[in-house]
């Protein structure tokens, strides 16, 4: 559950970034991305991005909070990369699932500034 | 580097660059990465090759009873000792554990270092089999390519080591500098493209990018982990002939300690007893508030004996945490040592990066697989090279040459072989005949052995999916013989039995492995090697190395 | 194809490389592997004996800050040398520096 949060996070962005490429929207999607769509999805990754360093943040060390953080960026990007190479039309639907759970999630989260402990 | 000598734009140099740093020691570097992956593990593997302790339940805190009943036993075990460090059992361990350096048995040879095994509950020393403990070797292989238990050629394994990391730093960086669409092939991975060429680029460029930042914080703090066998111009200039101040003053501790020999002469020391154990832990709870205590040393300074209470490496990013120093005769609180100045934050916590212990099971895991990518990127790097010069070769309808048929051979039996050597060491710790002589050191041949044996086979003629499966077999053959050998393997612990579980993982990777290299599976067949000339003059106008 | 006629295609395709090209290559790498090294310590020498004022004399941080910065030192000067446009300029980019700081730290106790 400590990484749970923040890695929904960091897959919705980077699939967020991963679509709004032309090249991957079309093996998903069949057809280019519109310049508006590109702008719409690059806006998602970027609330995203600073979703999950948000509730990564509550940790006793800020370090090892920053430590973590890293850590689960690359594990959304290779399941990003993973799925886009195996499975590209899985994606889209793939990445809204995983911001749905992440907006639902959110109520459940330690949300002050203050260390979870 | 053009054979013509003409002049050449920076990022065609660095591509050059990138290749031949990457070759060169390649192969170490790849025993470097997978070995360091498994010392992620240390702890547990070390666990699993204790037999004896794996009966012990899981770990429970420290107690001054505990530290009453070790101290009576190493009083026991070594009444003359100038001092002894008592580690304290955690969620990874369910031992604790002490070491103690014996004085010679003759004057003039040299002391020995002594460990021996607690059960926490008892505080009694647990008798274990001699072994040098697996998790121990792939930790100590991977930065000094250890050879023996007191090993002649540490130092001369570190620097190759140090050598090979700094190639890699420079390859990672002429990788950057060289790979022009890092951005737009972020994601890009073709596996099944026309040209095995290209397929292997793109394995291998998205093995390094999507874990760049992983790559370059564990290179650089490699490096600097031992700096000071590296790079000592920096220290010696600054402290001149006493160089032996600089590790005191860097970790925050600027008290000399007694070199050991004239305070074996000295007293005999003290007992603290439950009650002076009781308050010391007390205490030192209160100066580590929601902290544990990951070791208790104790130790001669000048004329007084002295506690150091050394918190958990995990509680903070910064290694190593504030450690306290009590009196061990008044029980009073002399110094704190920590270093929050900058610069020594600044290693503290690159060290504190490279050996991980801050990482919580979910976290390490995570580790544990970026570091398996690293080996993934150095491997797929290595037959790239090949793969390309022989399709190079091929076009010219030349002959690929002596250096790549070595260069083929190499990679066989470091690639394929290691994973084999690595599962034989692990077979040795535990089917090596208990009471022999020098059993650590033969645990270590039979490592060096199978690995050669690799080697030789590579060279006359293994391929691939032979190598991968034999490891397959290795590596699954652990648990199985663990079951059927009268070890007590259902009631172990959790983490022997995940350690099992991960040996039957790594099995089933190689096997996977193995299966993929079987005859005409498209991307590695020789037929595929040779790519249409459109496809090549496509990858190399993209910036292809 | 027989093994004479393959032993004569290996020789003739290594054969095809000039010697000013392996001297080259071996130029720079003794460079970047040799004269970095010298770049990194004098670096590090340095930054340890005059950083130690504006780090408040403390001995191990600015040492530690040398080395630091020594071993980024040694990855650039590693990469100049095989940027450089020829082997000559490798060898004084990269040792030309190193001799100056070395200077600044060597002088002042040879003469003082």
């Amino acid at each position: 559950m400590s990484l749970l949060h923040p890695l929904l996070c960091s897959f919705t962005a980077f699939a967020a970034l991963c679509l709004a490429m032309e090249r991957h929207h079309e093996e998903a999607l069949d057809h280019a991305p519109s310049p508006r769509r590109v702008k719409r999805l690059r806006a998602v990754a970027v609330a995203a991005f600073i979703v999950s360093w948000w509730t990564v943040l509550p940790r006793p060390d800020p370090g090892i909070a920053w430590t973590m953080w890293t850590a689960q960026l690359t594990a959304g990007a290779i399941a990003v990369a993973v799925l886009a190479t195996w499975w590209p039309r899985r994606l889209p639907a793939a990445a809204m699932a995983a911001g749905a759970a992440a907006v639902m999630l959110m109520p459940l989260l330690p949300w002050s500034g203050a260390p979870a402990g | 580097m053009r054979t013509d000598g003409a002049r050449e734009g920076f990022r065609q140099a660095m591509a050059w660059l990138h290749t031949w740093t990457g070759l060169v020691l390649g192969w170490v570097l790849f025993a470097i990465f997978l070995a360091g992956t498994f010392a992620f593990f240390k702890q547990e593997l070390n666990l699993w090759s204790r037999p004896e302790l794996h009966a012990l339940p899981p770990a429970g805190p420290l107690t001054a009873a505990q530290l009453a009943q070790a101290e009576r036993s190493l009083n026991a075990l070594a009444p003359s000792a100038a001092g002894w460090r008592f580690t304290a059992q955690d969620e990874r361990r369910p031992q604790a554990s002490a070491f103690y350096r014996e004085p010679p048995a003759k004057p003039g040879e040299r002391a020995r270092f002594v460990q021996r095994w607690f059960d926490p509950a008892t505080g009694e020393a647990v008798a274990t089999r001699d072994t040098f403990g697996a998790g121990e070797f792939f930790y100590r292989f991977h930065f000094e390519l250890r050879s023996a238990q007191q090993s002649r050629w540490i130092l001369e394994g570190r620097w190759a080591v140090g050598l090979a990391t700094l190639l890699m730093l420079v390859a990672l960086l002429t990788g950057i500098v060289t790979h022009r669409r890092i951005f737009k092939d972020f994601f890009v991975f073709r596996p099944k493209a026309k040209a095995a060429q290209r397929a292997w680029l793109d394995a291998h460029n998205i093995c390094g990018v999507l874990a760049l930042p992983f790559y370059l914080v564990i290179t650089f703090s490699g490096l600097m982990t031992m700096h000071s066998q590296y790079l000592p111009a920096g220290i010696a200039a600054a402290y001149g002939a006493k160089t032996g101040e600089y590790f005191g003053e860097l970790s925050g501790d600027g008290v000399p300690r007694s070199r050991g020999r004239e305070a074996e002469m000295a007293a005999p020391l003290p007992l603290l007893g439950d009650a002076g154990w009781s308050a010391l832990l007390r205490d030192a709870r209160r100066h580590l508030p929601g902290g544990r205590i990951e070791a208790i040393g104790l130790q001669r300074e000048g004329a007084r004996a002295v506690v150091e209470i050394v918190p958990h490496d995990g509680d903070r990013l910064q290694y190593r945490g504030p450690r306290l120093f009590y009196d061990a005769t008044s029980l009073q609180l002399i110094r704190r040592a920590d270093n929050g100045r900058p610069a020594a934050k600044t290693y503290g916590v690159l060290y504190g990066l490279h050996v991980a212990r801050f990482a919580d099971p979910p976290l390490r895991f995570l580790l544990v697989g970026l570091g398996l990518l690293g080996t993934a990127m150095i491997a797929t790097g290595l037959v790239l090279w090949s793969v390309k010069r022989r399709a190079d070769a091929e076009r010219r309808k030349a002959d690929p040459g002596a250096g790549h048929k070595l260069v083929e051979a190499l990679n066989i039996g470091a690639i394929a072989g290691l994973p084999i050597a690595m599962a034989a060491f692990c077979h040795a710790t535990r089917w090596l005949p208990l009471g022999m002589a020098e059993r650590p050191d033969a645990e270590i041949k039979i490592f060096y052995g199978v690995l050669a044996l690799g080697f030789l086979a590579a060279a006359l003629g293994a391929r691939w999916r032979h190598l991968f499966a034999a490891g397959a077999l290795g590596w699954a053959a652990l648990p199985v013989m663990d079951a059927l050998g009268g070890w007590p393997f259902w009631q172990a612990g959790p983490a022997v039995q995940a350690v099992n579980a991960g040996f039957a993982v790594v099995a089933m990777l190689l096997a996977v492995l193995a299966w993929k290299c079987k005859p005409g599976a498209p991307p590695l067949s020789m037929k595929k090697a040779v790519a249409p000339p459109e496809a090549l003059a496509a990858a190399s106008a993209e910036g292809a190395p | 194809m027989t093994r004479n006629a393959a032993t004569a295609k290996t020789v003739a395709a290594t054969a095809g490389v000039p010697w000013r090209y392996r001297a080259a290559v071996a130029s720079r790498a003794l460079a970047a592997l040799g004269g970095g090294y010298a770049l990194a310590s004098a670096l590090a020498a340095a930054i340890a004996v005059h950083g130690q004022p504006v780090l408040s004399g403390h001995r191990a941080e600015a040492a530690i800050t040398g080395v630091m910065l020594g071993f980024i030192a040694y990855a650039a000067a590693f990469m100049t040398a095989f940027a450089a446009r020829s082997a000559w300029r490798a060898w004084a980019w990269v040792l030309g520096p190193a001799l100056l700081l070395g200077a600044s730290v060597l002088l002042p106790r040879w003469l003082g």
